[in-house]
């Protein structure tokens, strides 16, 4: 009984695994080949970016803030208090800023998006979509797709400036740090490699949570009760699955780095 | 050109183990009203969805006009589902867009289907308010579906369907959940409306007072396929069990007491 259970659980999952691969597939190709109308993609470019970028600054300059201090409290008994500056700018390129931006608007923008869609699905919208001969993937999807690819990226980098901003102020009004011991080594020791990672990783978690938010939004089934449920699964499967993404991402884009450095040496 | 419209012939449908569609097979010719009959369950909606392509079979054929489109190239499917329009049960009204978009939404997308030419907007503007003036919602353009009743939302549907002119309709439950006096204005739409466009009308419904007020021919949909169809004179005479209690339910009307 128990083996039954587990067989279609797996079954269950590599349909889901198979239908969400789909969906990015069709997706893409919409977005590409038959690109949706541009009011929709600037409406959903100003949905996303625009309206996001107010808890984005938040969240990238308080971070910068207690990653600040943090650096200080921790470092500076050991007089490594002149890194500060360095480790909030890579911390906040590499890794916080990408990670944070696509957390805050997987709950502001990508949860809106499963409950918008979700109870277009049970009120029937998305099959009088259908009917008129529209493929909700081209309609509803292409258009967030297209701007979550290019809005997610400027966020995390508009978070990313925001951090740094944030670590500069507290440092030089707080700890009475100057601006030059702050700034200067930023440039020595964050390479375009940094900044390659934070636009590659912001992009793939960008498009992670919006097709993840969507699909679960187009399987929405049962009602309101469906409909909070597809957004709470969408909101945690988004992070578990950034989550993952990232260790991957930071793993195999500084091996990559790495080789291409040895390459280079050995050259 | 053969006289039937829509031709389905051995339609399959499983869902969760249970054939909702069991080799289902049916005609719908031009210029007719065609009901189908059933109890809850039996597949009637699935059938709809299958025709206007919203659900795919797991065997079987759906024609329009000598054409396969069921199953068939997207190209080919695409150009038949834009002769199409179906009015459903909760009327799925866009919420994010006034009655006037919602209307206008077909003909933003697609312009003319027949002739592939855009619309301009004043254009829009006047086939939108002449087929909410024909539904009788003249005035709420500007309107949230949200703001009107039930029985307005029906009509509204009716109106986006109207604006673009499809030669076959189809309706799921249009009267259910509907005041009698509503649910007549809604099947007296109908017959409008097939009056003036005398394309193929589907539709599926539970209730029998509309059923026979509408229908050209009546059908039962029963085991996954259609039991029974005929003329609704000849229909109401068949001999079977849910038919028998369709008659015997119009003939006695129940009152719970006989007195005040």
């Amino acid at each position: 009984m128990a083996s039954i259970v587990l067989k279609k659980s797996f079954a269950r999952f590599f349909e889901m695994i198979g239908e969400y691969v789909r969906l990015i597939g069709e997706v893409a190709h919409a977005a590409v080949r038959r690109p949706p109308s541009w009011d929709l993609v600037r409406e959903q470019l100003y949905h996303i970016g625009v309206m996001s970028v107010g808890v984005v600054a938040i969240t990238g300059f308080t971070t910068g803030i207690v990653l600040a201090a943090q650096s200080f409290y921790q470092l500076g008994e050991k007089g490594l208090a002149g890194v500060t500056g360095v480790l909030v700018a890579k911390a906040m390129i590499t890794e916080l800023g990408p990670i944070l931006t696509a957390f805050m608007v997987t709950g502001r923008v990508g949860s809106s998006m499963c409950a918008e869609i979700g109870s277009m699905k049970v009120t029937e919208q998305i099959d009088a979509l259908r009917s008129m001969a529209i493929h909700p993937h081209r309609y509803l999807i292409a258009p967030r797709f297209i701007a979550g690819s290019i809005m997610i990226p400027l966020l995390t980098l508009f978070s990313a400036v925001m951090g740094i901003v944030g670590g500069y102020l507290i440092s030089i009004y707080f700890f009475h740090m100057s601006t030059g011991n702050y700034f200067h080594p930023i440039p020595l020791h964050v390479s375009v490699f940094d900044l390659a990672t934070c636009l590659i990783k912001s992009t793939i978690f960008g498009v992670l949570l919006i097709t993840v938010c969507c699909y679960k939004g187009m399987k929405t089934t049962g009602g309101a009760a469906g409909v909070g449920k597809a957004t709470t699964q969408s909101v945690v499967t988004s992070y578990v699955l950034i989550l993952i993404f990232d260790l991957f991402l930071t793993m195999g884009l500084n091996m990559i780095y790495k080789q291409i450095k040895m390459g280079w040496m050995n050259g | 050109m053969d006289e039937r419209m829509i031709r389905i012939r051995n339609l399959w449908k499983r869902f969760n183990d249970n054939d909702v569609l069991a080799g289902l097979d049916l005609d719908a010719h031009d210029d007719e009203i065609l009901v189908i009959l059933g109890r809850s369950g039996v597949g009637k909606s699935v059938l709809l969805r299958h025709i206007i392509g919203i659900e795919k079979p797991d065997q079987g054929t759906i024609e329009i006009d000598d054409v396969q489109i069921v199953p068939s190239k997207k190209k080919e499917f695409d150009r038949a589902m834009r002769t199409m329009g179906m009015l459903f049960q909760g009327s799925a009204l866009f919420d994010s867009m006034t009655i006037e978009e919602n209307t206008a939404f077909y003909l933003r997308q697609h312009g003319n289907h027949l002739t592939g030419l855009r619309f301009t907007n004043e254009e829009i503007r006047e086939k939108v308010d002449a087929a909410l003036k024909k539904v009788g919602l003249d005035g709420v353009q500007k309107k949230m579906p949200s703001d009107l009743s039930g029985g307005m939302r029906k009509r509204a549907g009716l109106a986006r369907l109207l604006v673009y002119r499809p030669s076959i309709l189809l309706y799921d439950e249009p009267t259910t959940g509907l005041d009698p006096i509503t649910a007549q204005q809604i099947s007296d739409l109908i017959i409008q409306t097939q009056n003036e466009l005398k394309g193929t009308s589907i539709i599926v419904t539970h209730d029998i007072t509309s059923a026979l007020r509408m229908a050209d021919r009546l059908a039962l949909q029963q085991e996954g396929k259609i039991a029974h169809l005929a003329y609704p004179k000849q229909f109401m005479e068949i001999n079977d069990p849910t038919i028998n209690f369709l008659r015997s339910s119009l003939q006695h009307r129940i009152f719970r007491k006989e007195t005040l």
